[in-house]
């Protein structure tokens, strides 16, 4: 019987994870704090909902157990996991991209990054600025005004 | 009405706005949408998106593929030119594709002095005095991959005069008619402190291989994909595989290799293989009597390397007979 570490994780709600090390480290924000003996107790997370962090960990702990293998079969399963776990509502996306980039997960961080970027990629200036105005619920008349400008001018 | 829901919705929901993103956030996912669509759309949208658009770290990397449309060459040479520009001097990347006027080389060779990375691929218009003209002037550049270009012998040996820094090198293209070692020699030649060299499709035969194995002491990894004038039987092959950490031989599978071998007829992406009938066209008319042999093989077994068959090679001109057919265009 082999015992794995295990890290307690607490976050912004007060609410505490426990995971094993090795998926804990995942996060190179993490890992160096366990380096840095920071670990003890639990490690703080202040700005990360439950919701945000619990799904950081599933795919954390997905990439962790799916054996690292040239093998299809493991690599079309990856892929597919990755397809569905960034089926999330633009405002879900928006929290996962600033907790993502404070813990420092570069594969996840890559994920995230091109999903935003195909769902920008092919729309026009006023499709781009309509997606945005509607997952921002404070809406900037400055930035609207200042797009107007652009239009007018024709850059 | 709408008014009040949307007052409503200001309330209820908590407060995001993707303005908020750090800038550096912002840059990433922009930078990769494409050149094209930044300059199209992505930069008109907001102050803050163009000014993030214009910031010389946006291009420290640059890829244009002009085959998106063909008949847009120069509205792409255009863009390109842009987007070096607006590097200020701080482009370490760029692949360009499918370009025809090769002045998009010399004006990125002016202006990029700090090029660490340079891809070039199906620019075959290109003549052979830009080779020289330009690779003097990237002195920092580590890695050169080439595909389907038309680089000379000299333009290699420029490389290796004034790329000091150069570990990798890539010349791959689709195969050749008949054999030819200039590029094998040169390289063997002049590039000593290559790490990773591929060279898939290359018309080399053995002496070539011979002068890279003892030009290039430092190799980790050589690809001979593709590479029909060969044979490994022997030292040769033995050498190939106790001297290098990693070799890739004339008939393995074409997986990773970009622009040339994923789009013929030949070439089946499910499973890495070319079809039948390719090793069909080259059994019939691969004649063995006729190309150079490792001088030293023992005649061991080839079978594991490369394609043993008889077939016939027309020495007088060069060519393989006319009725090769074979090409599922």
């Amino acid at each position: 019987m082999s015992f794995s570490k295990t890290i307690m994780l607490r976050n912004y709600d007060g609410e505490t994870f426990v995971v094993d090390e090795v998926v804990a480290v995942e996060p190179q924000t993490i890992e160096h704090m366990i380096e840095d003996g920071c670990a003890n107790t639990s490690i703080p997370l202040p700005n990360i909902t439950s919701k945000i962090l619990s799904k950081v960990i599933e795919h954390c702990k997905k990439h962790v157990e799916t054996p690292n293998s040239n093998e299809k079969d493991a690599k079309a399963d990856l892929k597919s996991f990755d397809f569905d776990f960034v089926k999330a509502d633009q405002g879900t996306l928006f929290d996962l991209i600033l907790a993502v980039n404070y813990l420092n997960i570069k594969g996840l961080l890559d994920l995230i990054y091109q999903t935003i970027a195909d769902m920008i990629k092919g729309k026009t200036p006023e499709e781009e600025e309509e997606m945005r105005r509607v997952n921002a619920w404070v809406f900037s008349c400055f930035v609207g005004v200042t797009c107007l400008y652009f239009k007018s001018k024709k850059i | 009405m709408d008014q009040q829901k949307a007052i409503n919705l200001k309330v209820k929901r908590p407060q995001r706005n993707w303005l908020d993103l750090p800038s550096e956030i912002t840059a990433n996912i922009l930078h990769r949408i494409g050149v094209f669509d930044i300059f199209q759309n992505a930069q008109k949208v907001c102050t803050m998106w163009r000014e993030i658009c214009k910031d010389p770290a946006m291009w420290r990397v640059i890829y244009v593929d002009a085959s998106f449309d063909p008949n847009a060459n120069r509205a792409f040479e255009e863009m390109c030119k842009r987007a070096v520009d607006r590097s200020q001097g701080q482009l370490v990347d760029i692949t360009i594709v499918r370009f025809r006027n090769e002045e998009i080389l010399e004006y990125i060779a002016n202006r990029s002095r700090q090029l660490k990375r340079l891809t070039i691929a199906c620019c075959d218009d290109f003549s052979y005095r830009i080779w020289t003209k330009c690779l003097v002037k990237f002195p920092l550049l580590e890695e050169l991959s080439l595909y389907a270009t038309n680089i000379s012998a000299e333009g290699i040996e420029t490389a290796g005069r004034y790329c000091s820094k150069l570990k990798t090198l890539k010349v791959n293209q689709e195969n050749y008619r008949f054999w030819d070692d200039c590029i094998a020699t040169t390289i063997g030649e002049n590039l000593h402190e290559l790490r990773h060299l591929e060279l898939i499709g290359n018309p080399m035969m053995n002496e070539g291989l011979k002068m890279i194995l003892d030009g290039c002491r430092h190799l980790e990894l050589l690809d001979l994909r593709r590479c029909l004038f060969i044979r490994l039987g022997g030292v040769l092959g033995k050498r190939c595989l106790q001297e290098i950490k990693c070799v890739k031989l004339p008939n393995d599978f074409l997986e990773g290799c970009p622009f040339i071998y994923e789009k013929d007829g030949f070439y089946d992406e499910s499973d890495g293989h070319y079809d039948e009938c390719y090793d069909e066209y080259y059994d019939e008319y691969y004649d063995e009597s006729e190309v150079g042999y490792d001088e030293e093989s023992e005649g061991g077994s080839d079978e594991e390397f490369i394609y043993e068959k008889d077939g016939f090679y027309d020495k007088s001109d060069g060519y393989y007979d006319e009725s090769e057919g074979g090409s599922d265009e």
